[in-house]
């Protein structure tokens, strides 16, 4: 459909991108994922999934090509 | 009145499409049933684009979401997969199996010979309190000792026996063999006074 709405202006679901916000959203996801990965390697795995969700956000956030109301129902 | 008709027609025209789960939900909440509703009532074009708006922003919130709960998941899948591959590959040299078609428990660490790998192997080699001593003070006072009471501390200290069992080992009482430690105890604390003062 249009695009009057830019990254720019969607951007604020996550307010100037407050990752500490973001990443904390995870949190609960992301601890009861460490568990199934040797205690040696948690914090290691802990850092490397933060980094991923943050580039993952990232491009998410710049493709931007998310329906909208009137074009989610007439795609359905 | 217009405005019901509005809202039958909408709602008859896009009854699938309301079956869905995101516009469900979406709807749930009492602020974008508002925009809804006024969109219906009066559709125009800002009110059409506050809730375009609004659902957009929402969306891609679900998708953002979704598509991070999985990338954790799989990622730690990932991951661990990963450092399996690389422990196995450079596994440390002693953790290696025996026999390399060897599936048992046994590693290469467990049949390595070596003379003092633990606590208990070195103190079982040793023979006498007198190899133990590191400290030159220790080393004096413990010069100044009669043969037996050196004995006596050998037995205490590195063999582990009780006075009972020592007793025993001399055909003497208990209690001298109690004494006999005492009096050596005391001189060795008084040669280090001495040294001392």
């Amino acid at each position: 459909m249009n695009q009057i709405y830019s990254t720019k202006k969607l951007d604020n679901i996550y307010d100037d991108k407050n990752w500490e916000e973001i990443l904390s959203d995870f949190q609960v996801k992301i601890n009861y994922n460490l568990r199934k990965v040797p205690a040696n390697d948690r914090d290691d795995l802990e850092q490397e999934i933060k980094l991923k969700i943050i580039e993952k956000v990232n491009s998410l956030l710049e493709k931007n090509n998310t329906p909208g109301f009137w074009e989610f129902l007439s795609e359905k | 009145m217009p405005n019901k008709e509005n809202f039958k027609k909408f709602h008859i025209e896009n009854r699938s499409q309301l079956q869905n789960d995101v516009i469900q939900s979406f709807l749930k909440q009492e602020k974008n049933e508002q925009l809804l509703a006024k969109v219906l009532v009066n559709p125009s074009p800002t009110n059409i684009e506050k809730l375009d708006k609004e659902f957009k922003e929402y969306y891609l919130k679900l998708k953002i979401i979704k598509y991070i709960s999985s990338l954790i998941h799989f990622y730690t899948i990932d991951f661990d997969k990963k450092n399996n591959q690389r422990n196995r590959r450079f596994m440390l040299m002693l953790d290696a199996p025996k026999y390399e078609s060897d599936d048992s428990s046994t590693n290469l660490i467990d049949v390595q010979p070596s003379k003092y790998t633990t606590e208990t192997d070195y103190f079982d080699s040793v023979q006498s309190f007198q190899e133990t001593i590191e400290s030159s003070k220790l080393y004096n006072a413990y010069q100044k000792l009669t043969s037996k009471q050196k004995k006596v501390l050998d037995l205490i200290y590195i063999h582990g026996y009780n006075t009972n069992e020592i007793a025993r080992l001399y055909k003497e009482t208990p209690q001298n063999i109690s004494n006999i430690h005492k009096r050596a105890l005391k001189k060795i604390k008084e040669s280090f006074e001495k040294d001392r003062g």
